[in-house]
């Protein structure tokens, strides 16, 4: 039997918050300015305004299923073959997530710290550091993001208050970036942003006594402060014709913090909390595929897939032609598509659910 | 127990083999630190490079030794002629030992005829490659070429001469005389309309004026009777070209405009220091008036930044109206002609003397702008407020605009404290 162990609300969102967060560590935030020029902190607010939305059928939907997971509940309620194929969409997304974030995570540390170790070397290591969390569980993963979290805190949000010399607010006009309308519409496909709150459904096991929509709630307006804060410390620092150049934005802004001749090269700090939460972020990805797949297929362990699963991750971020690729596909898929599996998904198994009156076992 | 303990056992043991040593493969003095950087127009297509290197020898701090000065044998100056900047340093390399290594680099200087010509294509191996930081100073040649420049640095600031530029620039900011100039801010206004990237302009002072053999010459022969040739302010001038004497290997005064990547324009020490007055990035500096009660004579204060300028912009039809407060605190220095400007009717005059003195000085830098089209103040940047969205920030002529806009200056002054003297000439014997 998956046993996920049991946590808190605290934990819980910790454990989601991190694989939110890290993706503003690689070139994501550049995508979101390349499209919303001035006003991509605007583009990150409405994603996330937008997944809160997408959010509310999910949290019906955990709520109607109390103690069950998006997997077992597609199965109750379009029955075994949709079902599959529903979870199948979802994992899906969590597998390709993992290759990608792998691949960018391995050419990230080759572009600023480590220029001259060959990409086999880096990319299996960062695998087997992948793995590890997944061995040991996810109530130590749990109890691990909750102990980190105040520190990686202070060092995320640290590092941008060193750059207040350097803030410009006139780079955040034209308030519109591209218009209004266009602005609306890249902010809908942005509640990407916030995909990472399917892992709730997957989540829930773990949680029989938690309020996914309180849990859910906490973590959108976390990330959506967090997110939207990184994004207009970035976007005052860089004016959009260069941030929108930027292969890595935040790191950017760590180099360029100068405050005389003792406080400066200090990104080796940016670095310590970025792999951080990046290996955090990949982890979690990599716990949600296995354990994905492995309630797919019923399976009583995940442990057994662990192996073959991380093999597999490791062979598909392999055959990403180079990084460019791998930033472009992230950025489309992650970016601008993820809430089709995260929030879509889940959306039509509620609807079904309401439609053909169906309730969890512990919900009669 | 020893099964449960062992792993972490082994984790323990082997953190201090994977934390520690040396992760480029390279010890500290197995590299040539270049401190400074000059590109100056060679031949053709070419380029000059020079480079400023400290070659580490056996006495730097490694493995308990621990003399740590740099003699001036260890500055060292390479050039060399080659169609691109690493290209050159690879040609330099062909001659050392050890190869140049760029991540300690402190200045990048351009030539005058360089810089006049175009420096924008070389800015982006500057921001692309990693061994180049955004923090980078970033000069132009007053007069002359990056290579004297650079060659000038070695035998006074033989002791450490990435500690000397490093200095030089954080100790200019107190000055008033320099802009900011730090690649981060260059390649922003470059990139952006709203604004026109500076740097500073610098000259080697081996070209020094000689006070001794003519100034005083002069003086003690009794031939000089009219000082107004000599008279003129210092800070009237750019770098190089002020009466100064004294062993030094650089000046940094004044300001060089590069409108798109372009050497357009030069701003003097003054006019420097009201740009930056207006940019909102003068921190501190002496200034001298005319008295208010006797024009003859100076007035002698401090001048520092209060807060950051106040700046609205506003469209009115085609026209751009701008206004601007500067608020200062003035510290009184000295009073040459002895007179008393302690009690509150004189301290508003001396307030409204130094008010005009700053209007004036921000004013004449605005139309010197305004007349070149070089938005150097970031107006264009307040100015982006005014229109919605970026199609219609793309399709604003803001160099037109900027032309023509008015501006309207307020000048607040506080001074305080009158220094260590409360009341002047208080009690009279005569």
């Amino acid at each position: 039997m998956i046993r996920g162990g049991r946590f808190g609300t605290f934990e819980t969102v910790t454990v989601l918050l991190w694989p939110t967060l890290a993706k503003i560590y690689l070139s994501f935030s550049t995508g979101i300015i390349q499209e919303n020029y001035s006003a991509a902190w605007l583009g990150v607010f409405l994603g996330c305004l937008t997944a809160f939305l997408w959010f509310l059928p999910l949290a019906a939907l955990l709520k109607r299923f109390p103690g069950e997971d998006l997997a077992a509940i597609a199965e109750n309620v379009t029955g075994p073959v949709i079902g599959k194929i529903l979870s199948g969409l979802m994992v899906l997304y969590f597998l390709i997530s993992t290759t990608l974030l792998l691949r960018q995570i391995a050419e990230t540390v080759i572009g600023t710290a480590m220029p001259m170790i060959p990409l086999a070397v880096i990319i299996i290591t960062i695998t087997l550091i992948m793995l590890l969390p997944s061995v040991w569980g996810l109530e130590s993963v749990a109890r691990v993001s909750a102990l980190i979290t105040p520190y990686l805190l202070a060092g995320g949000i640290g590092l941008f208050l060193l750059q207040l010399g350097n803030m410009n607010p006139n780079y955040l006009a034209p308030l519109w970036g591209p218009g209004i309308s266009k602005l609306m519409i890249n902010g809908f496909f942005r509640a990407s942003i916030l995909s990472e709150l399917v892992f709730l459904g997957f989540l829930a096991p773990s949680l029989p006594k938690l309020n996914p929509f309180k849990t859910g709630l906490i973590l959108i307006a976390a990330a959506t402060v967090l997110l939207t804060g990184a994004m207009l410390a970035t976007q005052m620092v860089f004016p959009p014709p260069v941030a929108a150049e930027h292969t890595y934005p935040f790191y950017e802004m760590a180099r360029s913090i100068y405050f005389g001749r003792f406080y400066q090269r200090i990104e080796f700090l940016f670095i310590l909390v970025w792999i951080t939460i990046v290996l955090f972020s990949l982890s979690l990805r990599f716990y949600f595929t296995t354990v994905g797949l492995a309630r797919i297929f019923r399976m009583p362990y995940y442990q057994p897939l662990l192996g073959m699963t991380a093999l597999a991750v490791l062979a598909v971020a392999l055959i990403y032609p180079d990084y460019t690729a791998a930033v472009y596909l992230d950025n489309l898929f992650r970016g601008r598509w993820a809430w089709g599996p995260s929030f879509l998904v889940p959306a039509f198994i509620y609807l079904t659910a309401v439609v053909a009156g169906k309730r969890g076992k512990n919900n009669a | 127990m020893l099964k449960k303990g062992f792993p972490t056992l082994l984790l323990f043991v082997s953190l201090p083999i994977l934390l520690a040593g040396c992760w480029g493969a390279k010890e500290i003095d197995e590299a040539a630190y270049a401190f400074a950087l000059g590109i100056d127009s060679g031949p053709g297509r070419n380029l000059t490079i020079s480079v400023l290197v400290f070659n580490p020898g056996a006495g730097i701090a490694t493995a308990g030794i621990t003399d740590q000065s740099l003699s001036p044998g260890r500055v060292r100056v390479f050039t060399a002629e080659a169609p691109s900047i690493f290209s050159g340093i690879n040609i330099i390399n062909t001659m050392l030992k050890r190869q140049i290594e760029l991540g300690h680099l402190k200045m990048v200087v351009f030539g005058e005829t360089l810089a006049r010509r175009g420096i924008e294509s070389y800015l982006d191996t500057m921001v692309r490659w990693r061994k180049f930081r955004r923090t980078i100073y970033l000069a132009v040649a007053n007069q002359g070429t990056a290579r004297r420049v650079i060659e000038s640095i070695v035998p006074p600031a033989g002791t450490n001469a990435g500690k000397y530029l490093e200095m030089m620039f954080i100790t200019q900011g107190f000055v008033g005389f320099t802009p900011r100039n730090q690649m981060l801010e260059f390649y922003n206004a470059l990139k952006t309309k709203g604004e026109v990237p500076v740097a500073a302009l610098v000259a080697p002072r081996v070209t020094k004026y000689d006070l001794t053999t003519e100034h005083e010459a002069r003086i003690d022969s009794g031939r000089i009777t009219d000082f107004n040739g000599a008279a003129r302010d210092p800070g009237q001038s750019t770098a190089g070209n002020p009466p100064l004497s004294g062993e030094a290997p650089l000046q940094f005064l004044g300001t060089a405009v590069l409108y798109r990547g372009k050497l357009v324009q030069k701003l003097t020490g003054y006019e420097t220091l009201a740009f930056s007055m207006l940019r909102g990035e003068f921190n501190r500096t002496y200034i001298n008036i005319p008295d208010p009660e006797a024009p003859d004579k100076i007035i002698q204060l401090e001048i520092s930044r209060i807060r950051r300028p106040e700046i609205k912009l506003q469209k009115q039809g085609a026209q751009i109206r701008g206004q601007v407060l500067l608020t200062v605190l003035g510290d009184l220095i000295g009073v040459e002609s002895n007179r008393r400007y302690e009690t509150p009717p004189k301290n508003t005059l001396l307030k409204q003397a130094v008010e005009n003195w700053i209007k004036q000085g921000c004013y004449a830098v605005f139309h010197k702008a305004q007349t070149a089209g070089t938005d150097i103040f970031g107006f264009g940047d307040y100015a982006r407020w005014l229109v919605p969205d970026w199609e219609s920030w793309r399709k604003w002529d803001w160099g037109s605009s900027f032309k023509t806009m008015k501006l309207d200056l307020t000048v607040k002054v506080h001074i305080n404290r009158p220094g260590l003297i409360i009341k002047k000439n208080a009690v009279k014997e005569e």
